[in-house]
């Protein structure tokens, strides 16, 4: 039995029936990381006490302590979640030797649910881009085809999770960083409602927008790590209270009358005819099933990368103003305050980074503010909007997640627009605010596609849903890339 | 079309010390993005709001009770400060000091 080959809740079968222990699986999943990071370059750093963690995991479920079903399961963490005492990067060279001085609220959570934190996974810098390419420290391969894209910024972790390197992650999710990966990856990414998971311990890129999110090879582990780690955090007052949720009816789940809408704007003419056809295939599918199928618009829809990304660049160089060279250990030696600002800015910053600062910085600047700002705000309430009507009709939307699959390594590096139309169909739910999924539905040209399930604010359980019955009655999801020893 | 001058200004109240070849490429790719965002001057939004909260849209608020931070924590963000002196951390100056001495105070300009 080839360990890493399990999903989430067999293994847990495995721990609770004593059948395995954590020591056991861990060291699987170390022994495959070993053999396999070296193509894919997921992970920036390996834990050297994650054996050490599963063996005190062991040791309290012998005595019989009550414990989740997921403790004693190795799992990665993006590279912008702060763990304490762990460099946490942001796949930066200005923080390459920051070790975070807490740990994040997600990361307590998992750690007080017995998770064994395995390593840390790459990420395009300060979380910007589509395809972890702008990793300083090179970017991570997709283990379906290593002269492609991973997709970004949370490539490490979804690639971690394809190639079953480890059997969960968590990411981090603006403007699809988490949704795109998994599209691109053919795993499951799930990026919850704004406010359901506590930012506090991620380094922000942009506040009204950013979200920590799951990774895992289905639904039901994605929803079950999500639950783990969601609800009111005192730290992070965009957080909200939640009412109660259980998963235990997604493991019988029904499609019966669930009314899915298909926004027409995501269909275009000229789309890629695969994608189209995954996404269309498998929504009849659902149909077949019982599901009532609706086409509707979602008007604004051709507006939103441009607000999108008006509101990122401003809100994100604001974010980044925290480096000043001074702060978070990157000092380089200087004349005087100044130097100090623009010397360690200038060299620390990647190039990506520093565009987007420049970007953000002119559009919040005297003069500009109303023109672009402003103006994306604006566009960003009508943009909600659309959503909010359309939730009075359907209970989810399905659109593909991604127009694309998988491109090659430097394709899109030198174009940044061509980069940012990458995330056109996922931009305008981080927008909404509204939470969404991506499950692989398909392939096209030998690479995962993606399907896109999104519901409106707080609605995950109809969201999951959907999901988990689709699982139910195809294996996508099942489908481990050939590269993967 | 942004000007070699407007790409030296952003990068100023960037913080950013950019190279001639940085100033003129961020200036290229800037423009272009730009003119793409001006996509959404073709919406009309007049009389709408703008969108402010992402959250449930009321404030949170605390007492104004001063929360002392945890002290491993305090301990770590201290030691991990490159130029140290004790507790204290040294940075550089942030004004130019003129002893102006007939009124016995220092005027000061911002560096």
């Amino acid at each position: 039995m080839d360990i890493t080959q399990l999903n989430p809740h067999d293994l847990a079968q495995k721990l609770a029936s004593k059948e395995l222990s954590s020591e056991e699986i861990t060291k699987a999943f170390l022994e495959k990381i070993k053999r396999q990071d070296i193509f894919f370059h997921a992970f920036l750093e390996v834990y050297e006490d994650a054996v050490e963690q599963a063996r005190q995991i062991d040791t309290l479920r012998k005595k019989g302590a009550s414990l989740d079903a997921f403790a004693g399961l190795p799992i990665a963490v993006k590279n912008n979640i702060l763990v304490q005492g762990k460099k946490t990067t942001s796949g930066s060279f200005l923080l390459k030797e920051y070790v975070a001085s807490y740990s994040a609220t997600v990361i307590k959570r998992i750690q007080q649910a017995g998770l064994i934190l395995i390593g840390a996974t790459n990420m395009d810098e300060f979380a910007m881009g589509s395809s972890t390419e702008n990793s300083y420290f090179g970017p991570t391969k997709n283990p379906w085809d290593p002269t492609k894209v991973p997709g970004g910024t949370s490539g490490g972790s979804a690639a971690a999770v394809a190639s079953r390197m480890v059997p969960l992650a968590l990411g981090s999710d603006t403007g699809g960083s988490v949704r795109q990966p998994a599209s691109l990856c053919g795993i499951t990414g799930l990026k919850p409602t704004y406010g359901r998971v506590s930012r506090y311990g991620l380094m922000a890129t942009a506040s009204s927008l950013d979200q920590i999110g799951t990774f895992a090879p289905d639904v039901l582990s994605a929803a079950h790590l999500l639950r783990l780690i969601e609800g009111k955090d005192e730290k992070d007052a965009t957080s909200a209270e939640l009412s109660e949720t259980t998963i235990e009816e997604l493991l019988e789940p029904e499609i019966q009358n669930m009314r899915i809408g298909i926004p027409k704007e995501y269909f275009l003419e000229g789309m890629d005819p695969e994608i189209k056809k995954a996404i269309l295939e498998s929504v009849k599918l659902l149909e077949q099933q019982g599901a009532q199928i609706k086409e509707l618009s979602l008007p604004h829809t051709d507006y939103a990368l441009a607000a999108y990304y008006l509101i990122l660049f401003s809100e994100a160089s604001s974010n980044l103003a925290r480096f000043d060279g001074i702060r978070y250990g990157f000092s380089p030696s200087v004349k005087n305050i100044q130097e100090a600002y623009e010397l360690a800015r200038g060299q620390g910053f990647g190039p990506e980074v520093k565009r987007r600062i420049m970007l953000g910085t002119y559009t919040l600047s005297k003069g500009y503010y109303e023109a672009y700002y402003k103006k994306a705000l604006q566009a960003r309430t009508l943009i909600k909007k659309d959503f909010d009507e359309a939730f009075k009709e359907v209970d989810v939307l399905i659109t593909p997640t991604s127009p694309c699959v998988a491109w090659g390594l430097g394709e899109k590096f030198e174009d940044p627009l061509a980069m940012y139309l990458a995330d056109i169909y996922t931009i305008s739910i981080s927008l909404a605010t509204v939470p969404a999924l991506s499950v692989p539905c398909g392939f096209s040209k030998n690479l995962p596609v993606g399907m896109q399930i999104i519901a409106r604010p707080f609605n995950e359980h109809a969201l999951l849903r959907v999901a988990a019955f689709y699982q139910s009655i195809t294996d996508w999801h099942k489908k481990i890339p050939a590269n993967v020893l | 079309m942004l000007t070699q001058q407007e790409v030296e200004h952003i990068a100023k109240l960037a913080r950013l010390q950019l190279t001639q070849q940085e100033q003129k490429m961020y200036g290229e790719q800037m423009s272009s993005i730009l003119a793409y965002v001006q996509k959404l001057q073709e919406l009309n939004t007049d009389g709408v709001e703008e969108f402010m909260h992402a959250a449930s849209g009321s404030n949170v608020f605390r007492e104004d009770i001063a929360q002392r931070c945890d002290s491993s924590i305090e301990k770590n963000i201290i030691e991990s400060f490159p130029h140290r002196v004790g507790n204290l951390l040294e940075v550089e100056a942030i004004f130019d000091q003129e002893k102006d001495t007939s009124y016995g105070h220092y005027t000061t300009e911002p560096s």
